[in-house]
């Protein structure tokens, strides 16, 4: 229908053109050629009627100049012959009419004269004026007028000629244009048939017919050209949409487009079986009916109006969670539709994440319970990668570090745990080597105290993760305690072979001071036997005895004699570290020994001389009725005496700090099973060193001869090995020493133990 | 007139232009007071010589007349005048008028000029000349190629070729062709057209 008009319209278009172009070339081609006869015309009259007036003038040139008017009337008269002239006159120079002739008819009116050129026309007339010489000299002038219905007749002839001419040029020419504009219309009605073809029933494989090697041909070609193309790139896009309309099926998700003016544009299946809406909704396109439909479903259908809104309004990307009825929940991601730069509608994409939740929860749930598993374990635990970095970090790490978790996630271990600053070679072996790395017992110094530290390194590499697993656990107290165990075996083994060697000296000793004593009585003591033999000798005794006492004689024996005293009171004493004896044991209260130990202390001769009791301030603590204890109540004395000793030496010592008064501190106290005696003083203190060998035999600070380091260890051994109690020390330098005494309230418990 | 006087009193000569005005305006006064002087009989005759001397002028442009003997007087053809009747003023206006390349002059003779005189004008003017004179005249003259004018009738008889009459008012004049053709003088067929009365020659 459409290609008719067209063809019908281009056909018209191009005879009315050529009609019109004909019309144009011959109207202007009769113009012309009307023009051109006109002034031919024209000057042709002019030119005759002139030459009538020259004729006339040569005429009546003499009948001018010999002044006979009847002569010219005569020649004037030959006018007649000429019908268009209507009018003749003669006239002499100065204007006066000499001779004049007039048509029948004529009524004379009064024409202007016509100027230089000898001619004039107006609307009716052309008059002509000849001047008539003689000899150069001008003897008057012919004047001639003639009316113009030649060219009236011309006029009149011309217009009928230009209207045949016209009617029945442009006739032939209708009629060769009908029959001849098929050249050039046809092709291009053809062209235009096949394209509406196309465009109708969408068949780009249909090609047009070329008629000839002209523009018409060219422009086929290039339609043709031109449909092969979207012929390919129909086929193409065919494919491209179904390809799209597939990948849009077969998409997990439910798709559903919605277009700028809120209508439902598109969706796929999924979404439909995702939210069970009936076709019948989805078929109106209205997408409110859709959210009532869809919102019977949800569990918060007002919250979910709310936020489709929200959604329709925005133009950024959202992501959110719909809970349904039934615990089921769908991921909804909506972005807005760019087409060309522009936001054209919306794409929401819902996503079944029921599973995925439900396996997340579960994931969290084990990942909490894991973590609190982690957290609660005392030891340090924290994961690393292979570059140091911290994953995993624990609460035990937490509370040590002062770092919380988050903090410490993606900090690098060593800077966490200076602990770890010394241990990275580990770390690389483990992580390189894949072996497990430990380290027992890892002093680490921290504050002003050493603490142990057991260091398990696993390397990791399970997930793919490669790391390790850095375990820390604080040994330091289980350290302490085998370092103890250490120190009374090593005491044990001291306090034996002491004990035997003092044995074996003993016998030597007794020898010695015994066969002294003997030369001192023999040498310097009033004896019968020594008058007698010194007189059997003849050598007075008072001789010798003065020369005995000018070589200081008696000096050196009482001084061998005092030394040896010494020693044996030395060896006394290393035997009691071996003295196991069950004899004197009775029940006791310690705080009365320990009262009659104070009392003893501070009437002693030889400790009043070094240290003033009275001057010491004693606090007593005493928990009322603690049990007696079963003890050898001079040995315990020993003890106390030794503990009051060293303390009153420490609060009296040079370096002892002079602020505060000295002073003792005394507790009892009991519990089920012990009984405990605390002797604290404010003395100098100790530091670590020699609090841990504070108890071992032979080390003292004190000067050289002054003790005999020996004090301590007795006690050591009377508490632990005779009493199976313990004894242990708290000091800290400058801030004094705290000695606790602990005795089992039975002495079985011990017995068994042993 | 005046640009004639002028023309003949200084032709090439460079007058001031208030002496040109002066003689212009000098010359006119006296063609205006001039006629006034003598009485009206003699103005009737002025006018009437002045329009003869112009048909005298006009005769010599519708003729054809022979070339003339004298070799001397090629660049100007002679009016001769006998009589004494016309004042030489009525020949001012056509005095020194080309004819054919020629000026005209003008000569006065009288009743007993020689042949020869006679003979080397081209026009002679019989004015009010007495029957027996230009009977003479004419006679001398011969069969020269000179046309005769004259104004007295019967003068075409004589011989003359051209006579002035007098019709009312105009003037007109007659022809004799015979005489015409022996002297072999040609009219132009125009100005027989004109003439009152032509006498044709035989064979023509």
């Amino acid at each position: 229908m459409s290609a008719n008009v067209r063809k019908t319209s281009i056909r018209k278009r191009l005879v009315g053109l050529i009609m019109l172009i004909c019309t144009v070339a011959i109207l202007l081609a009769c113009s012309a050629f009307f023009s051109y006869s006109w002034l031919n015309l024209r000057s042709r009259q002019v030119r005759d009627l002139s030459t009538h007036a020259a004729l006339m003038a040569s005429t009546c040139q003499v009948a001018l100049a010999f002044d006979d008017a009847v002569d010219g009337s005569e020649a004037l008269t030959s006018l007649q012959a000429t019908p268009t002239t209507a009018y003749g006159l003669l006239m002499r120079p100065d204007g006066s009419s000499f001779a004049e002739y007039r048509r029948l008819g004529f009524a004379l009116s009064p024409q202007a004269r016509p100027d230089e050129t000898g001619f004039r026309f107006d609307s009716d007339w052309l008059v002509v004026e000849k001047a008539i010489l003689l000899n150069g000299e001008k003897i008057g002038s012919v004047f001639l007028q003639s009316d113009l219905s030649e060219l009236t007749a011309f006029y009149q002839q011309s217009a009928i000629t230009i209207f045949i001419i016209i009617v029945a040029v442009l006739l032939i020419i209708y009629v060769l244009t009908l029959r001849l504009q098929g050249v050039i219309s046809t092709p291009i009605a053809q062209l235009a048939q096949t394209a509406s073809q196309i465009s109708g029933a969408k068949d780009y494989s249909t090609r047009a017919q070329k008629h000839a090697n002209d523009e018409i041909g060219e422009l086929t070609d290039a339609f043709n050209d031109m449909l092969e193309q979207i012929e390919k790139r129909d086929q193409a896009l065919r494919q491209g949409a179904e390809l799209l309309r597939a990948t849009f099926e077969s998409t997990g998700d439910g798709l559903l487009v919605i277009d700028a003016t809120g209508k439902i544009a598109e969706y796929n299946d999924n979404f439909v079986k995702m939210w069970q809406i009936s076709e019948d909704v989805l078929a109106t396109g209205d997408i409110n009916k859709m959210i009532a439909s869809v919102s019977r479903e949800v569990l918060d259908p007002g919250g979910f109006k709310q936020k489709i809104e929200q959604l329709t309004q925005s133009d950024s990307e959202s992501i959110d969670e719909i809970t349904l009825k039934g615990d089921r929940v769908f991921e909804r991601v909506s972005c807005p539709l760019i087409m060309d730069g522009r936001a054209t509608g919306r794409v929401s994409s819902f996503r079944d994440v029921s599973e995925s939740k439900k396996a997340a929860h579960e994931l969290n749930s084990l990942r909490s319970l894991l973590s609190n598993v982690i957290d609660s374990m005392p030891s340090i635990i924290a994961s690393i990668d292979t570059e140091h970095r911290v994953l995993l970090w624990n609460r035990e790490a937490a509370i040590l570090t002062g770092v919380s978790p988050e903090q410490a996630k993606g900090r690098k271990l060593p800077s966490l745990l200076p602990q770890m600053s010394q241990q990275l070679e580990r770390l690389q072996e483990a992580i390189a080597q894949r072996n497990p790395q430990f380290k027992r017992a890892l002093p680490v110094e921290s504050d002003d105290q050493n603490r142990f530290w057991d260091l398990t390194i696993y390397p990791l590499v399970s997930n793919g993760v490669e790391g390790a697993v850095v375990r820390m656990d604080d040994v330091t107290e289980r350290v302490r305690i085998e370092e103890m165990m250490i120190q009374s075996e090593k005491m044990l083994s001291v306090g034996g072979l002491a004990a035997g060697m003092a044995h074996e000296l003993n016998n030597p000793l007794a020898g010695i001071l015994q066969n002294v004593q003997v030369l001192r009585n023999r040498l310097l003591g009033d004896l019968r036997a020594n008058q007698a033999a010194a007189n059997a000798c003849g050598i007075d005794l008072t001789a010798i005895a003065d020369y005995a006492a000018k070589r200081d004689l008696p000096q050196t024996i009482d001084t061998i004699l005092s030394s040896g005293k010494r020693a044996v009171r030395i060896i006394e004493n290393m035997l009691n570290f071996s003295q196991k004896s069950d004899d004197h044991f009775a029940a006791h209260d310690l705080a009365k020994l320990l009262d009659d130990t104070l009392e003893l202390a501070a009437n002693d001769y030889d400790m009043k001389k070094k240290y003033d009791f009275r001057k010491i301030e004693i606090a007593r603590h005493y928990q009322a009725d603690t049990p007696k204890v079963m003890c050898e109540s001079v040995k315990i004395q020993q003890v106390f005496l030794n503990l009051l000793k060293n303390g009153a030496q420490a609060m009296t010592a040079n370096n002892a700090p002079r602020r505060a008064r000295p002073r003792f501190d005394l507790r009892v106290s009991a519990d089920q099973e012990l009984v405990q005696v605390e002797v604290e003083d404010n003395g100098v203190g100790m530091d670590v060193d020699c609090a841990k060998r504070v108890f071992e035999p032979f080390f003292t600070t004190k000067e050289v001869g002054v003790g005999t380091g020996l004090g301590l260890s007795i006690s050591y051994f009377i508490i632990t090995e005779n009493h199976g109690g313990t004894i242990t020390v708290e000091t800290q330098p400058g801030k004094g020493a705290r000695f606790i005494v602990r005795l089992p309230q039975r002495r079985q418990l011990r017995e068994v133990a042993s | 007139m005046g640009s004639t006087t002028e023309s003949d009193l200084a032709p090439g000569l460079k007058l001031p232009a208030k002496t040109v005005f002066v003689c212009c305006w000098f010359l006119a006064m006296m063609a205006i007071a001039r006629p006034a002087l003598p009485n009206s009989a003699s103005i009737a005759s002025a006018q009437e010589y002045r329009i003869k001397a112009a048909f005298l002028y006009k005769f010599l442009l519708f003729t054809e007349i022979p070339p003339a003997a004298p070799a001397n007087q090629e660049d100007t053809i002679a009016l001769c005048v006998i009589g004494s009747d016309p004042p030489p003023e009525a020949f001012a206006e056509i005095v020194g008028k080309p004819i054919r390349g020629k000026s005209l002059r003008i000569r006065y003779l009288d009743t007993d000029s020689p042949a020869e005189s006679l003979a080397n004008c081209h026009i002679l003017f019989f004015a009010k000349v007495h029957e027996q004179s230009f009977h003479r005249l004419l006679s001398r003259l011969g069969e020269n190629p000179v046309v005769s004018v004259g104004e007295i009738s019967g003068f075409l008889e004589s011989g003359g070729l051209i006579n002035f009459l007098r019709q009312g008012k105009r003037i007109t004049f007659e022809i004799n062709r015979q005489a015409a053709a022996k002297s072999g003088v040609k009219f132009r067929s125009s100005l027989l057209r004109v003439a009152h009365r032509v006498i044709e020659g035989q064979g023509s």
